[in-house]
C-alpha cells in the first residue's frame, strides 16, 4: 500500500495582471509528491515551473497572483493548504517544512555575510536553540552536503567559494532545518557538468538519509531520469503529462514528451566524417593567449592567466571540429583567436587556406587583408538576445554584413535577407519585424543566417545552443547539420556538452584548463575515451537512459594535479600531446 | 483537460496525458512575443505613456515651449510698461459676480495709498464698477510675433480706464504677471542652450574615452574628475564677473547658457564612456566587428542608436539644473542685466527680506520655476523608466 501524498496540488493558477485582463501563466496544474521520493517538473522556458514552484512557498514574482487551486501540504506537523494560508503561517512553513534552493547560488546568498551566519539565521527563525547548538548542528549539516572543511566553510564568504561548493552551501541552509519538502529550482543548471554529477548524488543522497521528498524543477531529462521518482511534464502552463518517471520517459503518452526525449542529446548518435584527409582549412599550431594578472595595487600583480596554451589543431575543408570543455576551460579564448577577434600570443601560428588556393596567415593580417578574411569566416554566438542589435529590424541586421563588404545593391541585398530567412527556416515575411518578436530559437536562427550572409567557408559557433531549450536546441543543430552539408561550410564548434558535439562534430578536441587533454575522431572519443577527465565528462552528461557514474567523474573531474598517472600534472609542467593510436591525441608521458 | 482523479487527492501514479496536441512547426512560424513587435522608439513611446505623471509634465513642458515664441500674444503688458502710480500694486482678483449677478471676468478698478502708521501699502478696490477684462482684443503697444508680424493682437487685455496686475506689480508699477511670461522666454531656453553644450562636449569626449579606451580615457577621466571638484558656486560667479559689462543682453544670455554647459558636460561625458564601455562588450557590437566593419560604421550604427536614448534621459535630467542655475546666477545679480527679463533677475527684487515681507507676490516667479524644474525631473525619469522596454 503506498503511502498518502505529502503534498497534493491541485488546479494551480497563476495569472500577471489585474483581474480584469488577467494573463494566466500557469492553469490546472496538479501533481502530487509522496514522502520520500522526487517529483521533477520539467518543462522548457515560458513552461511556468519554476512560478508553481514559488507559488507553493508563497514568493511569487511582482504582479502575479494564484487564482485557483489547493496545495496540501501533509507532515508531522500537521495539515496545511500552501496556497490560502495566512502570511504569518506561510512564514512557519518556509524554510522549516518547505525549504527552496535556487539555479544561481551567487545571488541567493548575501555578498556581506559569512555562509555560516546565514545558515544560522535559517536556523534561528525557526528552531530556537543555543549559539552554539546552533553552529554545531550547522556544522554537522555542512559535513553532510560533503564541505571537505566544514569549519572553513562556515566562516567563508560566499564568494570565496566554488559554485559547487556555493550550491552545497544553498543545499545546506536548505537542509538545517529538516524540511519535509524540499523545491529544487533547476539546482544544476548553472554549474559544469561534472559538478552537476556530485551535486545531484548529494541532493539523493541526503533525502535517503532523511526521508525528506524532492521537487526538481528542471529542464533537463537527462538529469529527471538519473533522479526522479515521478514526472510531471509542463508546457505553456499547462500540465502535458504526468505519471511515475519509468512510465513517462519509457513509454510517453504525449507528442511533446516524445519531441523532448528525442531532442535531448545523446552520446552515441555520431555523425559520419565528410572531411577530405589531406586538405585543412585551418591549421592552428602553438595557439596560446595569456591575459596579465589582476592588478593587486601597489606595484603588485597577480600570476598571469593562461587562457590557453599550445593548442594545436586542423579543421578539414567540410569538417567539424568541436572544442569541448567546462567553464574557464578557454575554448572561447580558441574561437575568439581564431577568429583574430583578439590577438594571441606571439609565436603561435594560424593558417587559413582559402577555397581559392590562397594562403593566409591569420595572426599577421593588417586592416585590410582582416577585412577580406572577415568575408571567409563568421561567428555565431551564445547569447540569441545579446547578439542581435535591438534597434535593427531583421533586414537590416541579415543585410548589415552585405553593406560593410559593398556586396551587391540595396534589391540584390534585400533579396539575399528574405533568401537567407527562408534558408534557415523562418518565414520572410517577418524581415520587417525587431529581433525582440522573436524566440530564442527563433532569434539563433537569424543570428545563423546573418552569419551566413556573406558565404562564409568557416562558421565559428560559440555555444550555439546552451541558451537554448533542449527541443529548440535540437531544431538548431538540425539547421547547423543542413546548411554544413548545403554549402560545404567547415566549423569550429565550441560546447561544453559533449553530448551536443557528438550529433555535429567529426573530430573532437577536450580542453581542459587551457589546455587541449585528448582530441581525437567522434566515433573514437565516445567509444574509446582515454583521458580520465573525458571520461568524467562522458559519466557525468546526464541522458535518459543512463545512470551517472560518479566513480568516473570522482577519478577525472578534479584539478591536473588528482589526475592519475600518466595523466596528472603539476602547474605549467604538463606532458606533451601524445598519439596514443594514429590519429587518436592524448596528453599524457610517454 | 481533467486530472485523473479529481476525488480527493491527485494519484501520484497515475498516467496522465494531456488531450492538447504538440505543433513544433507552428512554434517556428509563429512570434513569440507579438507585442515586443514595433521598432523601439514605438516600444519606448508605449511604455512612457503608461508614465502618467511623465507623460502629463512631457504635455505641459511641450505646451509652454510652444507657447515661447508668442509671449506678447499671451501677456497682458508689455514687459517693461511702468506705471508710476500703481508702485507695489497688490495682486487684483479676478471676479466674476458683480451685486449677485454673473457678467463675465472682470477686476475693480484699485488705488494704493501709503499708511505712514503702519508702513504699507493699502489697496482699496473701487466696488461700485466693474471693469470687465477684453479677450481677443487689440491694445497696448504693438509686439512682434515671431519677429515678423506686428500687431496689437492680445488674448486678454486690461480693461479700459484701469489697469489688470493679476499677480501685482513690482517696485517700478510692471505687471509681474507679464514679467512672469516674458522671463520664460530666457529662462526656458537657456537650459536648452546649455544642455546642447554640455552635450557636444560630453559625446565627444565621453566618446572618445570610451572608444580609444587606454591613456585617452586615462586623461579624459582625470578631467572629468578635476571639472568635478571645482567647486561649482564660485567659478560660476567668477566666469559671469568676467561677462564685460557693455556687452549686449542676449550676448550675456548667451554666454551665461555657454558658461552653465561648460561646467555641467562631466556628468554627461561619465554617461557617455560608461555606455561606451558596456556596449563595446555587446555581442552585436563583437558581430559587427567581426563582420569587418569599421570604428565609424560600428559608432555609428550599431552604438549610437543603442545609447542615444539613455544620453536623452540623461540631458533632461540635465535641463533643470540648468534652469535653476541661471536663476540662482540672476538672483545674485551675476547672471542676466536688466532689461533683460527672466525669473531669476525678478527674484533679484526679492533679495531684500523686508521686501519679501511686505510685498510676497515678488516671490511669485519661484512658482514656474518649480513646476519647471519639477516637471523636467518627472520627464526625465519617466524616460529613463521606459527606456528598456523589453521586458
Amino acid at each position: 500500500m503506498p503511502s498518502a501524498p505529502l503534498l497534493s496540488v491541485e488546479g494551480l493558477a497563476i495569472a500577471f495582471g489585474p483581474s480584469k485582463a488577467a494573463r494566466h501563466v500557469v492553469e490546472d496544474v496538479s501533481f502530487a509528491i509522496r514522502p520520500g521520493e522526487t517529483l521533477a517538473v520539467v518543462g522548457e522556458s515560458g513552461s511556468g515551473k519554476t512560478l508553481t514552484g514559488r507559488a507553493l512557498l508563497g514568493v511569487l514574482p511582482r504582479g502575479a497572483r494564484v487564482t485557483a487551486g489547493r496545495a496540501v501540504l501533509r507532515d508531522a506537523e500537521g495539515e496545511v493548504d500552501l496556497l490560502s494560508c495566512s502570511e504569518r503561517a506561510m512564514q512557519q512553513v518556509r524554510g522549516d517544512r518547505v525549504a527552496m534552493i535556487f539555479q544561481e547560488p551567487m545571488s541567493a546568498l548575501s555578498p556581506l555575510h559569512t555562509v555560516g551566519a546565514q545558515v544560522l539565521e535559517g536556523l534561528f527563525l525557526h528552531a530556537p536553540c543555543s549559539r552554539a547548538e546552533g553552529e554545531a548542528r550547522c556544522l554537522e549539516t555542512f559535513a553532510e552536503v560533503g564541505f571537505p572543511d566544514p569549519e572553513r566553510a562556515f566562516a567563508a564568504y560566499p564568494f570565496e567559494l566554488s559554485g559547487g561548493l556555493r550550491q552545497r552551501a544553498m543545499i545546506a541552509m536548505a537542509m538545517v532545518c529538516r524540511p519535509s519538502l524540499m523545491i529544487a529550482d533547476e539546482p544544476t543548471t548553472a554549474l559544469d557538468v561534472t559538478t552537476q554529477a556530485t551535486v545531484l548524488d548529494l541532493i539523493r543522497r541526503l533525502q535517503g538519509e532523511t526521508g525528506m521528498s524532492v521537487m526538481l524543477i528542471t529542464h533537463d531529462l537527462g538529469v529527471v531520469a538519473n533522479v526522479a521518482d515521478s514526472v510531471a511534464v509542463l508546457r505553456q502552463g499547462r500540465l502535458m503529462e504526468s505519471g511515475s518517471a519509468e512510465t513517462v520517459l519509457g513509454a510517453p503518452g504525449h507528442a511533446y514528451t516524445r519531441r523532448l526525449l528525442a531532442a535531448a542529446p545523446v552520446v552515441g548518435d555520431v555523425a559520419p566524417c565528410a572531411a577530405r584527409r589531406d586538405d585543412p582549412i585551418l591549421t592552428v599550431r602553438r595557439l596560446s593567449k595569456t591575459y596579465p594578472g589582476r592588478n593587486l595595487g601597489l606595484g603588485r600583480r597577480a600570476a598571469p592567466v593562461h587562457a590557453a596554451a599550445d593548442v594545436n589543431f586542423r579543421i578539414l575543408r567540410g569538417g567539424v571540429l568541436a572544442v569541448v570543455g567546462e567553464s574557464g576551460s578557454g575554448k572561447s579564448t580558441v574561437a575568439r583567436l581564431v577568429l583574430r577577434a583578439e590577438a594571441p600570443d606571439p609565436g603561435g601560428e594560424i593558417r587559413f587556406r582559402g577555397r581559392d588556393g590562397s594562403d593566409i596567415d591569420v595572426g599577421a593580417l593588417d586592416a585590410s587583408g582582416l577585412k577580406a578574411f572577415r568575408r571567409r569566416a563568421q561567428m555565431v554566438f551564445q547569447d540569441p538576445f545579446a547578439a542581435l542589435s535591438p534597434r535593427m529590424p531583421v533586414r537590416d541586421i541579415l543585410t548589415e554584413p552585405l553593406r560593410v563588404h559593398g556586396v551587391g545593391d540595396a534589391a540584390s541585398q534585400k533579396a539575399r535577407a528574405a533568401a537567407l530567412m527562408r534558408r534557415v527556416g523562418l518565414p520572410a515575411e517577418h524581415l520587417a519585424r525587431y529581433p525582440h518578436a522573436f524566440s530564442g530559437g527563433q532569434r539563433q536562427r537569424i543570428a545563423i543566417a546573418r552569419a551566413l550572409a556573406l558565404e562564409p567557408e568557416l562558421l565559428v559557433c560559440d555555444e550555439p545552443t546552451s541558451a537554448l531549450d533542449v527541443s529548440v536546441q535540437a531544431q538548431v543543430l538540425d539547421l547547423l547539420r543542413e546548411v554544413r552539408a548545403d554549402l560545404g561550410l567547415s566549423m569550429l564548434f565550441i560546447s561544453h556538452d559533449l553530448a551536443v558535439v557528438a550529433a555535429l562534430a567529426d573530430r573532437v578536441a577536450v580542453m581542459r584548463r587551457g589546455r587541449v587533454v585528448e582530441e581525437a575522431p567522434v566515433d573514437r572519443l565516445f567509444g574509446a575515451p582515454e583521458h580520465p577527465y573525458t571520461r568524467a565528462l562522458l559519466a557525468a552528461s546526464p541522458e535518459p537512459h543512463r545512470r551517472l557514474d560518479l566513480r568516473l567523474v570522482a577519478l577525472g573531474a578534479g584539478e591536473p594535479e588528482s589526475w592519475p598517472d600518466p595523466y596528472g600534472y603539476r602547474g605549467d609542467a604538463a606532458p606533451p600531446l601524445t598519439e596514443i593510436r594514429p590519429d587518436h591525441f592524448v596528453r599524457c608521458a610517454a | 483537460m481533467i486530472p485523473p482523479s479529481r476525488t480527493g487527492a491527485v494519484d501520484p501514479d497515475a498516467h496522465f496525458v494531456s488531450s492538447e496536441p504538440d505543433d513544433p512547426e507552428g512554434d517556428l512560424r509563429a512570434l513569440d512575443r507579438a507585442d515586443l513587435d514595433a521598432p523601439t522608439w514605438v516600444l519606448i513611446w508605449r511604455r512612457f505613456l503608461r508614465h502618467r505623471l511623465a507623460a502629463l509634465s512631457g504635455l505641459f513642458l511641450l505646451t509652454i515651449y510652444l507657447a515661447l515664441p508668442f509671449v506678447g500674444f499671451f501677456a497682458p503688458y508689455p514687459a517693461d510698461l511702468r506705471n508710476a502710480d500703481r508702485i507695489y500694486a497688490p495682486p487684483q482678483t479676478l471676479r466674476f459676480f458683480h451685486e449677485g449677478a454673473f457678467i463675465g471676468p472682470f477686476v475693480y478698478a484699485t488705488t494704493e495709498s501709503f499708511d505712514t502708521d503702519t508702513f504699507q501699502i493699502v489697496s482699496t478696490p473701487d466696488t461700485s464698477t466693474p471693469h470687465p477684462a477684453r479677450f481677443f482684443a487689440r491694445c497696448g503697444t504693438p509686439h512682434v510675433l515671431l519677429g515678423l508680424v506686428e500687431t496689437n493682437w492680445r488674448v486678454m487685455c486690461p480693461p479700459e480706464g484701469t489697469e489688470m496686475f493679476l499677480l501685482g506689480a513690482d517696485r517700478l508699477g510692471r505687471d509681474v504677471h507679464s514679467r512672469i511670461l516674458y522671463g520664460a522666454q530666457l529662462s526656458l531656453t537657456v537650459g536648452l542652450i546649455g544642455v546642447v553644450v554640455s552635450f557636444a562636449i560630453g559625446l565627444l569626449l565621453g566618446g572618445v574615452a570610451g572608444y580609444f579606451r587606454g591613456w585617452t580615457d586615462a586623461a579624459v577621466s582625470r578631467l572629468i574628475e578635476i571639472v568635478r571638484s571645482l567647486p561649482e558656486l564660485p567659478i560660476w560667479l567668477a566666469l559671469s564677473a568676467a561677462i564685460p559689462a557693455n556687452w549686449s543682453p542676449v550676448s550675456v544670455f548667451f554666454m551665461i547658457s555657454i558658461i552653465l554647459g561648460v561646467l555641467d558636460w562631466p556628468g554627461l561625458a561619465r554617461a557617455v564612456r560608461s555606455k561606451f564601455l558596456a556596449l563595446r562588450t555587446e555581442d552585436y557590437v563583437r558581430a559587427a566587428e567581426l563582420m569587418g566593419a569599421s570604428p565609424a560604421r560600428i559608432i555609428g550604427v550599431h552604438m549610437i542608436p543603442n545609447f542615444m536614448s539613455h544620453l536623452v534621459a540623461s540631458a533632461t535630467l540635465a535641463i533643470p539644473g540648468m534652469i535653476l542655475g541661471e536663476t540662482a546666477l540672476s538672483f545674485l545679480g551675476l547672471g542676466l542685466r536688466p532689461p533683460a527679463v527672466s525669473w531669476g533677475l525678478m527674484l533679484n527684487d526679492a533679495l531684500d527680506l523686508t521686501v519679501v515681507e511686505i510685498y510676497p507676490w515678488l516671490l511669485m516667479p519661484l512658482l514656474p520655476v518649480m513646476m519647471v524644474v519639477l516637471a523636467f525631473s518627472f520627464l526625465g525619469d519617466g524616460l529613463r523608466d521606459a527606456l528598456d522596454p523589453y521586458s
